[in-house]
């Protein structure tokens, strides 16, 4: 029996004659569409509210406080992602962050100190030292803020400072560090690589409204020229006066114009001409000297090239550096020493404050580690005749900002912290007030006061607190040894 | 039947809701047969068919090929028909057993010769020959190549005939 295509199909459809959709199939097509519709109706409608929800929720935190202190979404965003910053960088510098910082965007000496005895965490330190940098603010007022509960993103917008500029910071501090790395990071972060800044030192001999002439150097004065005279803002018809009634003496740092000429930035007048140094004209690429000129406090940092009784001089910082006897020495693993410790081939840190145009050093921290020589019978002492040390145990603190030390060869001593006390612990790490306790074991150098208390110049654990001492190079002995 | 369904499938295009059951109307048989050719059993072919027009429902404004809409249509079934089979497979005894043991055995020769041929050759017998479907078209329908489909009509009408034929 043959079968062709067409018997195929008469097959089939003979087969699938009978096969036919139900009568109810349409009504349960129609149910399961209407379902289908209720419910996508239903999940249409959710959709959009948590779209309009998240919408609202965006747009209002964008412009509203929602998150309380923390302030608005882009500002708590911005304070993430600038604490993410301050925490990389902190990890980055290791040690003592905050100064490494401060050094780095050459803050004053006293805004570290700040920072470091407030009671922020490291990270939360660079973090306001970067801020106030860049905001031109006193670093106090931004730890005010702080105190005040404000996150740092509100903070920021309140001193209009933006996640840039953090990043900017950062980057000006992670450059620092790693010069250091390589021995170099005396210089500033902001180096001047044309040589165009010129600082120059001596006699005044013409001036005018427009020109200043300093050692046979003539400088414009412009309209952001400053002119300082013991401290206070000076006119060029004053200095003028002055010049008609005797000789004046000038320190002027300046830039050189695309015209040749100099722009005076910066001109510190002065009476006398030990104010300022014979003929000291630098032309120099290291803005340093820029730096001093506007700043009385900054930091260097290099290998000592040249060290006598009265002169240091670091390679990196192109000026003299004067030692004199309120100079602080300390070296690692040796605490404090006196100047002759400084050797050349050293590399040491140099706190050193700007008066007038002579840069005396105020405290220089040898890198090198200590090694130990028969010659080390005056660690802590000072060859301010002034200054003297005690050691002994703290047995009371009062709210003053006092404590009464007991030692072996004096009644108990009221010694009095003040703002330019420092509070170290043995190594060397600044802390708070707050933080020290009675039992504790302490070098107190400081001066006596018409009361017979001591003003303490600098106070160092030695022993007896968990947080703050390290008992490394500390004379543990309780013994009131006091030059007294 | 191709003018009508033409107007028809203008309206549910324009958004006629009406319009919507006037297709399900013009080509409900025809993907009745098709389906059942494939699955076998009306309870798996009502589900299918359910589920083909509801998604048909959801791109019904989509619908501006008229020629085209059938065969979009058994696209859509025959697509929700192998996954049914599938999971009807995972769950259930061996369907051909069923089907040639169970309750559903059936006595006509020709019905126990489409039994016994695979579902995809069964459904391609059912489209090329119940519902005169072009092989193009059930290519289109079935993703396969043509050389397949023309295989796959060829194994069948084999079997047919000797199931026919002979009885085995």
């Amino acid at each position: 029996m043959e079968h062709d295509d067409r018997e195929y199909t008469d097959m089939l459809n003979n087969e699938l004659k009978d096969i036919e959709p139900g009568t109810g199939l349409h009504s349960k097509v129609r149910d399961g569409i209407a379902r289908n519709v209720v419910h996508m109706r239903h999940r249409n409608t959710a959709l959009g509210a948590v779209v309009i929800a998240v919408v609202l929720t965006m747009g209002l935190s964008a412009v509203t406080p929602v998150f309380g202190r923390n302030g608005t979404l882009p500002q708590v965003i911005t304070a993430m992602a600038a604490e993410q910053q301050a925490k990389k960088i902190s990890k980055t510098l290791g040690t003592a962050p905050v100064e490494q910082t401060g050094t780095a965007l050459q803050t004053s000496v006293t805004t570290v100190q700040t920072v470091s005895d407030s009671a922020l965490s490291e990270t939360d330190g660079v973090l306001a030292l970067v801020i106030a940098n860049k905001s031109g603010t006193p670093v106090a007022d931004v730890l005010k803020l702080r105190a005040t509960g404000l996150g740092w993103g509100r903070i920021m917008a309140q001193l209009n400072v933006s996640g840039r500029d953090i990043g900017k910071a950062m980057s000006q501090v992670k450059a620092a560090a790693a010069t250091k790395g390589k021995g170099e990071n005396s210089k500033p972060a902001v180096d001047n690589t044309d040589g165009s800044k010129i600082v120059v030192n001596g006699e005044i001999t013409g001036v005018s409204t427009s020109l200043i002439t300093v050692a046979a150097k003539t400088f414009v004065i412009g309209s952001t020229t400053q002119l300082k005279y013991q401290g206070k803002a000076i006119t060029p018809a004053d200095i003028a006066t002055k010049l008609a009634a005797g000789k004046l003496y000038a320190t002027v740092q300046g830039t050189k114009q695309v015209d040749t000429s100099i722009l005076a930035n910066v001109i510190i007048v002065q009476d006398t001409a030990e104010q300022a140094k014979q003929e000291q004209v630098n032309e120099q690429t290291n803005p340093s000297n820029e730096q001093a000129a506007v700043s009385n406090d900054q930091q260097a940092r290099g290998k000592v090239t040249v060290v006598t009784a009265t002169v240091l001089h670091v390679d990196g910082f192109a000026n003299d550096i004067i030692l004199n006897a309120d100079t602080k020495v300390e070296q690692v693993g040796a605490g404090k020493l006196d100047i002759t410790a400084i050797k050349v081939g050293q590399t040491v840190q140099v706190h050193v404050a700007l008066s007038a145009t002579t840069y005396t050093a105020q405290q220089v921290h040898i890198e090198d580690k200590y090694v130990k020589a028969d010659t080390t019978a005056n660690e802590d002492q000072t060859t301010d005749p002034s200054v003297k040390t005690w050691q002994g145990t703290i047995a009371a603190i009062f709210p003053d900002k006092s404590i009464t030390v007991t030692t072996e060869v004096n009644s108990p001593l009221v010694f009095r912290i003040v703002a330019t006390s420092v509070l170290q612990n043995a190594s060397h790490k600044s802390f708070l007030f707050a933080t020290l306790t009675v039992g504790q074991k302490v070098t107190i150098m400081g001066k006596t006061l018409a009361d017979h208390s001591v003003e303490v110049v600098k106070l160092i654990v030695t022993t007896g607190t968990s947080a703050n001492s390290d008992n490394g190079n500390s004379n543990d002995n309780g013994k009131g040894n006091g030059k007294h | 039947m191709d003018d009508e369904l033409r107007t028809v499938v203008t309206r549910v295009h324009s958004g006629e809701e009406a319009a919507f059951d006037d297709l399900y109307h013009l080509t409900v048989r025809q993907l009745y047969k098709t389906l059942y050719t494939y699955l076998m059993t009306r309870e798996d072919v009502e589900d299918v068919v359910q589920e083909a027009y509801l998604k048909l429902y959801q791109v019904r404004r989509k619908l501006d090929d008229t020629r085209s809409v059938p065969v979009y249509l058994r696209m859509i079934a025959i697509n929700c028909a192998r996954r049914k089979f599938r999971r009807s497979h995972a769950v259930r005894a061996p369907i051909e057993e069923e089907d040639v043991l169970g309750t559903e055995i059936v006595k006509d020769v020709v019905r126990e010769a489409l039994q016994q041929l695979s579902p995809a050759d069964r459904l391609v017998m059912g489209l090329f020959y119940g519902d005169q479907t072009s092989i193009q078209d059930i290519c289109r329908m079935t993703g396969e190549k043509e050389g397949t489909v023309k295989s796959r009509l060829s194994r069948a009408r084999e079997r047919l005939r000797e199931v026919i034929d002979h009885g085995t």
